[in-house]
């Protein structure tokens, strides 16, 4: 395998030791931007709350303005939460993406998995308009984990068959089948949505309108330990991971089990992509932004540090794009994707421009 | 087998011409009619003039514009030109000249739709001008609606069941090609604030003559209320017209005069959460945020400056204004109860009004597809709205309740 096309190109640390104070650094650093990050979330919105009674709630529990409270605790900080998270989760799931398929390009929005989890969601909608609305809207948790199941499902589908074809071609036409699939995804959303009620047409739009806000107490409760679920089982595939770098014929020499090894990550990244896509709508170019970011920053190609790093950068970047919405602006305009897509965009355009994989007529 | 192949397609396409096919009647031009040298005696609401002088006065009854901020009238001797100014900052100040129909046209500007008064053929892509129509006797003059499925006055729904009324395929913003097909004299098509959401430009580049309606930007229900004049002005019945207003204006203040013996004002909330954070409302100048006020009430976003029928605020800033407010005074329509209001958006759950049962819709007599009275029959109505927003907010003002007409408890 071409290893140069993960990595950001001729290493160019000299010692080992530099190396390891580089990445120690960068860890640290985001460390800090993260924490930083998670207080400016929590002080900052539309309404102006003294940083004092902030820090009395969260030390607390409670403070004199019944509202402040509330707004604080119950919207700023499971939206906080929540933006760290999903944003780890899908800056691994890009990551893992970009290394099971070897391209770049790579990321959740762009092969139209997440498209199949909002396909995955549309079912479940259309269906509970069906059977009368009982089983997404009535039931709380069960309705939650309906939604979870469904997006992870639809996400599963479509990366399922984008591993299928990956066997037979290229890099560019994975890309183009992964935008015609999340198109496919899109048309039938629209058929679906033609036929339903408009009460569960209104409610899957704006679920569809990707956020990391509204989520509730009882979502975090199922989200953040499936995304500790997720990450945990991704640490298992650091090493067969890095197997794969060397090629897959040279890994399975050694003994690996590369399809099984495939199949776990690709279930992995399907599990963490349905699983946010399923609380937080469809979020755009995040895994790929976070992946690349990641392998600028460290240099290197090895996943004991880039899962990690990833993890990182996709939640600094997660927390970031969430507080530039819920800045006290005068207008309130702004879209998560189109936040996210003023970095994401440039980024896939330069990586188009600068792997020369890509220049390749499949 | 080849055969078939070529004629299926052709079939098919057969079987779509069909289902979209709008065939308006023949249409019976006004008959003319000898006025003379004193001219009419009132205006001319059927008839065209047979024998024009330019020194005859053919609008004997005239109208003004008393409350709307955004209309005004003048007239000539055989013409009339209105004028819009969008009280939303949309930067733009639109003319339509109405001429009567067989006296010559006035010099106009190039970009001024010209209307042949009065007017046979409507359609409205704005339903809140359905009730107005019902109530100058024009229901017969229309041709298509933006929705047929959502209509709920009476005599419109008669015309659409008897196939009368053609369904121009949106909300708010019709099919272009329906329109023309129609070839209606005038398409009152809705405004926005906007500008990408407005066909005006576009259906007077094809030639139909779009006169935008932008009643829900007005800043007093009854400025609201005196679109109903530009519908008087299209037919020359600006004496119907002018009688109506005047009785909806006589009992809409006999109910603010009533709201004002009001010793408190309780705070109001109003709109819906519309996605994951932001909540979908009307600003503080809006015609909507001046009928609370009416009513004795103290709306929320009342310092809000937009004159705006639609705006979109951050969750939070509207729960710290809004979290305590004793009414909440039109929420998202169509929701059974508060428990389906919070399961369509948790975050209605947040605030006490839900709690105490003092939630409120305007969608009384609901029908589905978002349908309800309110809708079409509310805009010449506020004098009842105002009636039944009184009696939520002071019912020790109104011992006997006025039997509900829009609004309803969310049980």
């Amino acid at each position: 395998m071409n290893t140069t096309a993960l990595s950001s190109g001729p290493a160019a640390s000299p010692t080992a030791t530099a190396r390891g104070m580089r990445v120690s650094g960068w860890f640290i650093t985001l460390a800090v931007a993260l924490a930083l990050l998670f207080v400016a979330e929590l002080s900052l919105g539309s309404v102006a709350i003294p940083l004092g009674a902030i820090l009395e709630m969260l030390t607390t529990g409670s403070t004199d303005q019944r509202v402040w409270q509330d707004i604080v605790m119950g919207f700023r900080l499971p939206r906080a939460l929540n933006a760290l998270c999903s944003g780890a989760a899908l800056g691994v799931a890009g990551l893992l993406l970009q290394t099971l398929f070897r391209n770049p390009l790579a990321d959740p929005f762009v092969l139209g998995i997440v498209h199949g989890a909002r396909l995955g969601s549309a079912v479940l909608v259309t269906f509970a308009g069906v059977v009368g609305n009982a089983f997404l809207l009535r039931y709380g948790l069960m309705g939650d984990v309906g939604l979870a199941v469904a997006s992870i499902c639809g996400s599963a589908a479509v990366l399922g068959l984008l591993a299928l074809l990956s066997r037979h071609v290229g890099t560019v036409t994975l890309l183009i089948i992964g935008l015609m699939l999340g198109y496919l995804a899109v048309g039938l959303i629209s058929v679906l949505m033609h036929f339903i009620d408009e009460t569960q047409a209104r409610a899957f739009k704006a679920w569809d309108d990707a956020s990391f806000a509204g989520a509730t107490w009882q979502q975090l409760r199922i989200l953040i330990p499936g995304i500790g679920i997720g990450l945990a089982a991704c640490t298992l595939l650091v090493k067969p991971l890095n197997g794969l770098l060397l090629g897959e014929r040279y890994a399975a020499s050694m003994g690996m089990p590369v399809g099984r090894v495939k199949r776990g990550a690709l279930l992995v990244t399907a599990w963490l992509s349905g699983l946010v896509s399923a609380f937080c709508g469809p979020v755009a170019f995040l895994g790929l932004v976070a992946a690349q970011i990641a392998r600028a920053l460290m240099r290197c190609a090895d996943h004991r540090v880039l899962l990690p790093a990833a993890g990182l950068v996709g939640a600094v970047l997660g927390l970031a794009a969430d507080l530039v919405l819920h800045l006290p602006w005068s207008r309130h305009v702004f879209h998560l994707n189109a936040v996210i897509g003023l970095v994401g965009a440039p980024t896939a355009l330069y990586m188009l421009y600068r792997t020369r994989a890509l220049h390749k007529v499949d | 087998m080849t055969a078939i192949r070529g004629v299926a397609p052709l079939g098919v396409a057969a079987l779509l011409a069909a289902c979209m096919q709008i065939a308006p009647p023949p249409r019976e031009p006004w008959p003319p009619m000898d006025v003379g040298v004193a001219g009419p005696a009132q205006n001319l609401d059927a008839a065209c003039v047979a024998d024009y002088r330019p020194d005859v006065d053919y609008f004997p009854q005239k109208t003004r514009f008393a409350h709307s901020a955004q209309l005004q009238v003048e007239y000539g001797p055989h013409y009339k030109r209105v004028r819009f100014t969008p009280s939303v900052a949309t930067g733009e100040v639109l003319e339509y000249l109405f001429v009567q129909c067989g006296t010559p046209t006035p010099a106009h500007g190039p970009h001024v739709p010209v209307v042949q008064v009065p007017v046979q053929r409507l359609v409205t892509g704005n339903s809140a001008m359905l009730g107005a129509l019902d109530e100058l006797g024009l229901v017969d003059r229309l041709y298509g609606a933006e929705s047929t499925r959502s209509a709920t006055v009476p005599a419109v729904r008669e015309r659409i069941a008897q196939g009368l009324v053609h369904d121009m395929w949106g909300y708010g913003h019709a099919s272009i090609e329906s329109v023309i097909a129609v070839q209606a004299d005038v398409y009152l098509s809705f405004y926005s604030a906007y500008p990408q959401g407005n066909m005006h430009p576009r259906l007077w580049e094809l030639g139909v003559r779009a006169i935008p309606q932008a009643d829900h930007h007005e800043l007093h229900p009854l400025g609201r209320a005196e679109w109903l004049k530009l519908l008087a002005l299209l037919t020359n019945r600006e004496g119907r017209g002018d009688a109506q207003f005047s009785e909806i204006v006589t009992q809409y203040e006999h109910w603010r005069s009533i709201a004002r013996q009001a010793a408190t004002r309780p705070q109001v909330l109003a709109g819906f959460a519309s996605s994951r954070d932001t909540v979908e409302t009307f600003g503080g100048r809006n015609q909507r945020a001046q009928m609370i006020h009416d009513a004795g009430g103290e709306y929320v976003l009342g310092d809000d400056p937009r004159p705006s029928s639609l705006i979109y605020e951050p969750f939070e800033k509207v729960y710290a204004k809004g979290a305590d407010a004793s009414v909440w005074l039109g929420t998202l329509g169509g929701q059974a109860d508060r428990e389906t209001l919070v399961a369509a958006n948790a975050l209605h759950g947040w605030f006490s009004a839900v709690e105490e049962g003092r939630v409120y819709a305007w969608d009384h007599g609901y029908t589905g597809a978002w349908a309800y009275p309110y809708q079409d029959q509310g805009m010449t109505k506020p004098h009842v709205q105002l009636a039944e927003a009184i009696a939520v907010l002071h019912p020790e003002l109104v011992p006997e309740k006025p039997p509900a007409q829009f609004l309803r408890q969310l049980p």
